[in-house]
């Protein structure tokens, strides 16, 4: 009877947070779903309908009791690792980077739009808009040379009698035309940029702002032809739609293109560029060298003075910690960018200290044993705390049993403690050694891949991360369909390493347990 | 009893804040039909959102329009750039000079046609600055360049050649002859002058101010010899890969230098630090022609998917172009207004900005063809390689420009 009470009571407690949670999850489709009307986004909307769908079922139906506990983070699984990931590769086929973010439409407007040239001498106006009594939409210009009004429509330009202007000169009123307000041409400025007032066979009024001048258009699209004429220099540019640009006959390119899909070509590049092909393997040892020797040394340096900190009945070691902990609570930034100042070969710390005169940045070994050691003392503190918290968790049973049998130090830590500790901490030394691999901060703002060699587009110190960065950022102009292909190679190597550690390790518990 | 009490006083309490709450909508709705007729969207950074916050006020009243600036730190141009690849984002932009050729080239900004009058009354490098082939992206109201800062107490007098100032900053007897930023990857920005001061070039300019970005002139006869001058200044110790941002004020600052070369940004420091100094044009080599720095511009672009563009336009061909918004902007910046005639009532009486504005008279634009971001990297390590000894200046020059060519020909 009580422990019926007792669930009941744990229910409506359960219940209560259940609506709340579903509700917020419902508020925030609703919030969701707006800009997604707004925008059309039909298939986005389904999608994100469907996914609220799932949620609701998983939660009010009663029997898949497994599926309440798979479901959030499935979903973040999906929205936050598997999406970026296939983004990633789906822009990998693309061109995707500067002079070909926007589509072909956009990049054909831009083109025709930079083709408007004011007439030399053309007469530059004050604009206001205003509609005949039959509706026609009308612009009331006042000549800025000579203060003289006149109407422009789609038929042209015609003399405007009678108008009434204000201070500066525009027309504030004219018999037969409502003359818009402000709102009006807030509300309304799509209709203003539809209307063409011609002045003579190539000219006409362009509107700009509240001012209005006399301009050639000189570039014209055909869809015919598929080509942008421009009839000023005679250049006519044929759309090339495999690369999304607009080229000339002799190949000159205009200044935008549009994004299209490549293909392989992203991948073509890397495999077959020699700048990047020849530093490949070296940059790779290094990549492995750095993150290999980031694990071992924090790992050995944290295990080491968790161990002098695990002695029982030491005083103070409440502050030790505290200390020891420091450079892992400050931000790593901060302390990569005082870092890179102390290794200056001049006016830096360390030299100062040690009386040295070592160009740290200059050669290949001394700036590499500088991002391992500033490396190493950022992130000892993590490997400090896990092997800390490990260490306690230990079973003193099987270390008293050692010392027993008169195991001494070395050969219990050796035989017993460490690879005990081994089985909890594997895993999380593989995520280190990961995330090691890919540590684009270290590098970059400590050495910034220092030294290259005269020529060079790859440093001493370079990650596969910071040289793909370099490679696609760094020179003439972003490239993100290409950095995408290069990140796709470096995920397919990480993937291969980690998933053969995975293996490694199992293979080792199945040794220990 | 006393709950039920309880009970009606929540409700009536609840029902007050939503009847006050339907007060506020309703009261800032009738407001906002009443005095905005639409929305104006500006982008800045950090530290011209809030100058521009204070002015876009005279606009509002004017043209009826409500004025929103938004803040971007550090990232604005990557943001403005995904939002308005997308159709989205602001009306307006306020940024650098440079950003003009990848923006034009990424087809998100619009081009501006100023009036032959309006063109006149700016700055002409200001005006050059944002055209891309041959059309005007951006409206400019500030400009900004190195010059040389001295400690008037270590070296009572100005410079005329770089010659004299190297015997100027060791006859002071401080640590370092000058401090100009170099760091270990080297820096275009700042070596630029006396690169130019030798007749080196980075892309052949027409005379129009169109760069051919196939000719590059890193390593032509005047940029070899700038090059060598690097190699020979490193080797005496008077230029240093060691000198980078972080101690090329605090050195001029605590006084272990009489000369450094820097921007506007610097003087903030060495007033707070108390200093009498002044600012003068970056001396040329003896012999050789004037150290031009570049010259950045600031100015507004228009968003080519502005939802706003008529009041767009208006803005910033109209209302950025007034004498008193530029002076208001250059008093808070501390930068050249790029209006002539602003600049000549902000300069008066100012004698820093006199000495920038001097150092700015050769200046060339910063070259805003995408091509440029290809020339950031090789030359300021060639210039490292130089100074450190670690090639010769003919070496590191050839080098930089081979690098260049391949980058820009992709």
């Amino acid at each position: 009877m009580l422990d019926q009470r007792a669930q009941g009571s744990v229910n409506a407690a359960g219940l209560i947070i259940k609506i709340a949670v579903l509700a917020v999850v419902a508020a925030l489709a609703v919030w969701a779903a707006l800009p997604l009307i707004a925008a059309g986004a039909w298939w986005g909307l389904a999608l994100e309908a469907a996914v609220v769908a799932v949620v609701f079922y998983v939660y009010l139906q009663r029997r898949a009791i497994q599926l309440k506990y798979l479901v959030p983070g499935t979903l973040l699984l999906i929205a936050f690792q598997i999406l970026p990931v296939v983004l990633t590769i789906g822009t990998s086929f693309s061109n995707y980077g500067d002079g070909h973010r926007v589509d072909k439409e956009s990049a054909t407007e831009a083109i025709i739009a930079a083709g408007v040239q004011q007439t030399p001498d053309g007469a530059t106006y004050l604009l206001a808009v205003g509609e005949s009594a039959s509706g026609e939409l009308t612009l009331l210009l006042t000549d800025q040379a000579d203060g003289s009004t006149w109407a422009g429509t789609e038929e042209g330009l015609t003399e405007l009698d009678g108008a009434t202007v204000d201070a500066t000169g525009r027309v504030t009123a004219a018999p037969g035309y409502t003359v818009w307000t402000l709102a009006d041409l807030n509300e309304r400025q799509g209709e203003l940029a539809e209307l063409a007032v011609p002045t003579g066979p190539e000219t006409g009024i362009k509107v700009q702002g509240l001012s209005a001048f006399e301009g050639r258009s000189t570039r014209s699209y055909d869809e015919a032809c598929d080509c942008i004429t421009d009839t000023a220099t005679n250049t006519v540019w044929y759309a090339d739609n495999e690369t999304g640009t607009f080229l000339t006959e002799d190949g000159q390119a205009a200044l935008v293109g549009w994004r299209v899909n490549i293909g392989a070509g992203n991948y073509l590049d890397v495999i077959t560029d020699p700048e990047i092909r020849g530093p490949f393997l070296g940059v790779f040892a290094w990549n492995v060298m750095f993150a290999a020797g980031s694990v071992l040394f924090t790992f050995a340096i944290g295990l080491g003075t968790a161990m002098a900190l695990n002695r029982p009945g030491m005083r103070g070691t409440k502050v030790y910690r505290a200390f020891m902990i420091l450079p892992y609570a400050m931000p790593s930034f901060a302390m990569l960018l005082v870092w890179a100042q102390m290794f200056n070969r001049d006016f830096g710390l360390i030299n100062e200290l040690f009386n040295l005169n070592v160009n740290w940045y200059g050669g290949t070994w001394s700036a590499r044993a500088m991002v391992l050691i500033a490396n190493t003392w950022l992130g000892w503190p993590y490997m400090f705390l896990i092997s800390l918290g490990a260490l306690q968790a230990l079973p003193s049973d099987s270390l008293e049993a050692a010392k027993i049998d008169g195991a001494t130090g070395v050969t219990a830590f050796r035989k017993i403690t460490l690879p005990l500790l081994l089985i909890a901490l594997t895993p999380l030394l593989i995520s280190s050694f990961a995330f090691n691999f890919n540590n684009f901060n270290a590098i970059e703002l400590l050495s910034g891949g220092n030294p290259f060699m005269a020529g060079d587009a790859v440093g001493g110190t370079d990650l596969l991360i910071t040289y793909a960065f370099r490679q696609a950022f760094g020179s003439s102009s972003a490239d993100y369909g290409f950095a995408s292909a290069i990140s796709v190679f470096i995920f397919l190597i990480v993937a291969t390493i980690s998933a053969v550690m995975f293996r490694f390790t199992r293979n080792q518990e199945d040794v220990y347990s | 009893m006393r709950r039920r009490t309880l009970g009606i006083t929540a409700v009536s309490a609840a029902a007050l804040g939503a009847a006050a709450a339907c007060g506020d909508d309703s009261d800032s709705g009738t407001e906002e039909t009443s005095e905005f007729s639409g929305e104006l969207v500006i982008w800045a950074d950090e530290t011209r959102t809030p100058v521009l916050k204070e002015f876009v006020k005279d606009f509002e009243t004017s043209v009826g329009v409500k004025v929103t600036v938004e803040e971007h730190v550090e990232t604005l141009r990557e943001d403005f750039l995904t939002a308005a690849e997308q159709g989205q984002g602001p009306d307006i932009i306020v940024g650098a000079h440079d950003w003009s050729g990848q923006f034009a080239a990424d087809g998100v900004i619009s081009p501006i046609t100023l009036s032959a009058d309006q063109q006149a009354a700016l700055n002409e490098a200001a005006v050059k600055a944002f055209t891309v082939d041959g059309n005007l992206y951006g409206v400019a109201y500030a400009v900004e360049n190195l010059a040389l800062i001295r400690n008037t107490d270590l070296a009572p007098d100005a410079p005329a050649t770089f010659e004299e100032l190297i015997t100027a900053g060791q006859a002071a007897g401080t640590d370092e002859v000058l401090t100009m930023e170099v760091g270990v990857d080297g820096n275009a920005y700042s070596a630029y002058p006396l690169f130019a001061s030798f007749g080196g070039y980075l892309f052949k300019d027409d005379g129009a101010g169109n760069l051919d970005p196939t000719d590059v002139g890193v390593d032509s006869a005047g940029g070899i010899a700038a090059f060598d001058k690097f190699a020979e200044l490193g080797a005496a110790g008077i230029l240093k890969t060691t000198i980078d941002a972080t101690n090329t004020i605090p050195f001029f600052v605590d006084g272990k230098t009489a000369f450094m070369i820097s921007g506007p940004w610097a003087l903030t420091d060495v007033q707070g630090a108390g200093l009498n100094y002044e600012v003068t044009a970056i001396p040329g080599f003896e012999g050789q022609g004037p150290a031009s720095p570049f010259l950045g511009v600031q100015g507004f672009y228009v968003s080519a998917t502005a939802a706003n563009a008529v009041f767009a336009q208006e803005f910033v061909t109209n209302y950025v172009l007034t004498e008193d918004l530029q002076v208001k902007l250059a008093e808070a910046g501390g930068r050249l207004p790029a209006l002539t005639a602003a600049a000549e009532t902000f300069s008066a009486g100012n004698a820093d900005v006199q000495g920038f504005a001097a150092a700015g008279e050769n200046a060339t634009p910063m070259p805003n063809i995408p091509a440029m971001n290809a020339v950031w990297e090789p030359f300021g390590r060639a210039e490292a390689d130089a100074i450190d000894g670690v090639s010769t200046g003919e070496a590191a020059a050839t080098t930089a420009a081979t690098s260049i060519r391949d980058a820009v020909a992709g």
